[in-house]
């Protein structure tokens, strides 16, 4: 049994099928790669994955469990987390207010609990926990830095860093180098590797940037108009011609 | 460190004068001073719901649920001030429980509209039901209420029981805003898709945040009731909760204290401008407007801006 297992998953814009039909099995321990042109619908297949949107049709099972019809907050509590294409974090909030903050998979909350103040040693915990995502991400020297006010880069890495506070078994990348430069990329695909390998982190990463993808995914699936062209190692998917096609066909390979 | 110094000496200075404030001035002004403790519940406890974006409209209608219940417990039931106010803050909550369950459907101004028509629902409710509501011109006769041989028909004791309640709501209030759940509501609002990614069980704290709101809401009805000894519809109608919009507005939702402050300049406002009788809720339309368009962020956003730029202002000298 696969960590991931969606089934023949459909997304349906009125008359746009933005998901047609995708099956994906994703191990444990995985790096997987989803790759395809713009508007391929990448994207909708993460919001069906992680319940921000209904799917039309088709399963989801995480960890053997059906997941479809559930909403994000008790998928993300399942440990099935996603982060965002644009740089989506609490603002005014602070590096580590913002971590803490989405620690809530974590506690058990209670209104007389927080009004009163109970819990130290969970909040100490917490604190500890989170000092220690933050660190992982190489943010340590932002912590105290307003979210708005951080480079594009490391609102794209305090973005993961909010994803990771919910412990999760399967985080899932939304084009995380995009807009970076070379030397920020490498950091993060560095980053990402470790995930997997320290932190025993499953991975699913869309990226538009094939270099990103090929360097650290050992299977890549290709998306193309909402369905599933192929799926491969990144060898066998660079040079099938289906997928030059659809690359070359929409706009450049970036090789 | 000295901020908490300086906010000590500060609390100790409000509390100070209000022990000492019955005594200064007349029983008149006790009353105003009575309304101010009990619009100073009800303006904290509406920022509750303001925090997660749900600008509610049924707010004083949930004010009105608790002074009912304590004209219904008090009056028939004989119940004591001590029983009442408590109760009827529960009865709040749960009305507010009934109402928020369609409301978190509704988001934005479908939620502001959709909230304001639940709440005439519930004043229609005691429009029509003589009994036990007493109808459109509402109950009358209910006690002052007493504890043990102290008569709160009296303004100065009743101004100190009011007072004690207040402050107690007040640092719950205060301790909710600056807990763990505080903090998430205001997640909510910044981010909501976010905010359900990571955990947060969006509709689910929205809800607190309105039956929690709605439950304070029900305290300052408790104490209203048992101070005019009547109770009407009028009492709750979109009239007063665009008073209660304008001290949020005047002061800002976005610290505790805005709601706070701008409660405390327009109380004044109100009490120096009796004498333009009808024209007062011109008056008051126009200052709404005005800070609307002029000072969206309220009379806070002041003092905040001062504070960021004293500290900025301290890290550009450190640097240099
Ligand atoms: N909420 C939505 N409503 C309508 N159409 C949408 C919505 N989200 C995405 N789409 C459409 O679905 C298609 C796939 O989009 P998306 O998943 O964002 O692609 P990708 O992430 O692969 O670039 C696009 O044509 C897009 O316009
Ligand atoms: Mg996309």
């Amino acid at each position: 049994m696969a960590l991931l297992e969606v089934r023949g998953a459909v997304k349906r814009f009125g008359g746009l099928l933005a998901v047609n039909d995708v099956s994906l099995d994703v191990e444990e321990g995985e790096i997987r790669g989803i790759i395809g042109p713009n508007g391929a619908g990448k994207t909708t297949l993460f919001n069906v994955i992680s319940g921000a949107l209904p799917l039309t049709a088709g399963t989801v099972m995480f960890r053997g469990e059906t997941i479809s019809g559930r909403k994000p907050s008790h998928i993300a509590r399942a440990g099935l987390v996603r982060t965002f294409q644009r740089n989506a974090m609490f603002p005014k909030a602070t590096v580590l207010e913002n971590v803490m903050l989405c620690r809530h998979t974590q506690i058990d909350e209670n209104i007389l609990k927080a009004v009163f103040g109970i819990d130290r040693a969970e909040e100490e915990r917490n604190l500890a926990r989170s000092r220690e995502i933050i660190a992982f991400l190489g943010l340590d020297g932002f912590a105290d830095e307003q979210a708005q006010n951080l480079s594009h880069g490391h609102q794209r890495v305090l973005g993961i860093a909010n994803a990771l506070a919910t412990e999760p078994k399967l985080i899932m990348l939304d084009e995380p180098v995009a807009g970076m430069n070379p030397a920020e990329t490498d950091m993060v695909t560095d980053h990402i590797r470790r995930l997997r390998d320290e932190w025993g982190i499953t991975v699913i990463l869309v990226e538009h940037d094939m270099r990103t993808v090929m360097g650290i995914c050992e299977k890549v699936t290709v998306i193309n108009f909402g369905e599933k062209l192929m799926e491969g190692t990144p060898e066998e998917v660079t040079h099938n011609p289906a997928v030059i096609e659809a690359y070359l066909g929409s706009e450049e390979i970036s090789l | 460190m000295r901020a908490t110094a300086f906010g000590l000496v500060f609390l100790a200075i409000v509390a100070a004068a209000a022990v000492a404030a019955p005594y200064s001035v007349s029983y008149y002004q006790t009353e105003v001073l009575i309304l101010f403790l009990i619009n100073l519940i009800l303006v904290c406890s509406y920022r509750i719901l303001t925090t997660t974006g749900d600008w509610s409209l049924s707010h004083v209608v949930m004010m009105g649920v608790g002074a009912y219940t304590t004209a219904i417990l008090s009056k028939y039931l004989e119940l004591s001030i001590l029983l009442t106010v408590p109760l009827s803050a529960v009865v709040a909550g749960l009305v507010g429980l009934v109402m928020v369950t369609p409301l978190i459907r509704t988001r934005g101004f479908g939620f502001f509209i959709a909230s304001f028509a639940l709440g005439e629902f519930v004043r229609l409710i005691w429009v029509k039901f003589r009994d036990p509501f007493g109808g459109p011109r509402g109950m009358i006769g209910i006690p002052n209420g007493e504890i043990g041989s102290i008569d709160f028909f009296m303004p100065v004791p009743y101004y100190f029981f009011v007072l004690i309640i207040a402050a107690l709501c007040l640092s719950v209030m205060y301790r909710l805003d600056r807990s763990r759940i505080g903090k998430t509501f205001k997640a909510v609002y910044a981010d909501e898709d976010l905010a359900e990614s990571v955990g947060i069980d969006v509709p689910r704290y929205r809800a607190l945040a309105f039956v929690t709101g709605t439950f304070f809401a029900g305290v300052a009805g408790s104490l209203l009731a048992h101070r005019l000894g009547a109770v009407d519809p009028k009492n709750f109608d979109i009239n007063v909760m665009v008073y209660l919009i304008i001290w949020i507005v005047v002061g800002g939702s976005a610290t505790f204290w805005g709601p706070i402050l701008g409660l405390a300049v327009m109380t004044v406002v109100f009490e120096v401008t009796r004498p333009l009788l009808e024209w007062r809720p011109l008056l008051f339309g126009i200052i709404l407007i005005l800070f609307l368009v002029f000072m969206p962020g309220g009379l806070e956003s002041l003092f905040t801006g001062l504070r960021e730029r004293l500290v900025r202002r301290r890290g550009s000298e450190g640097e240099g």
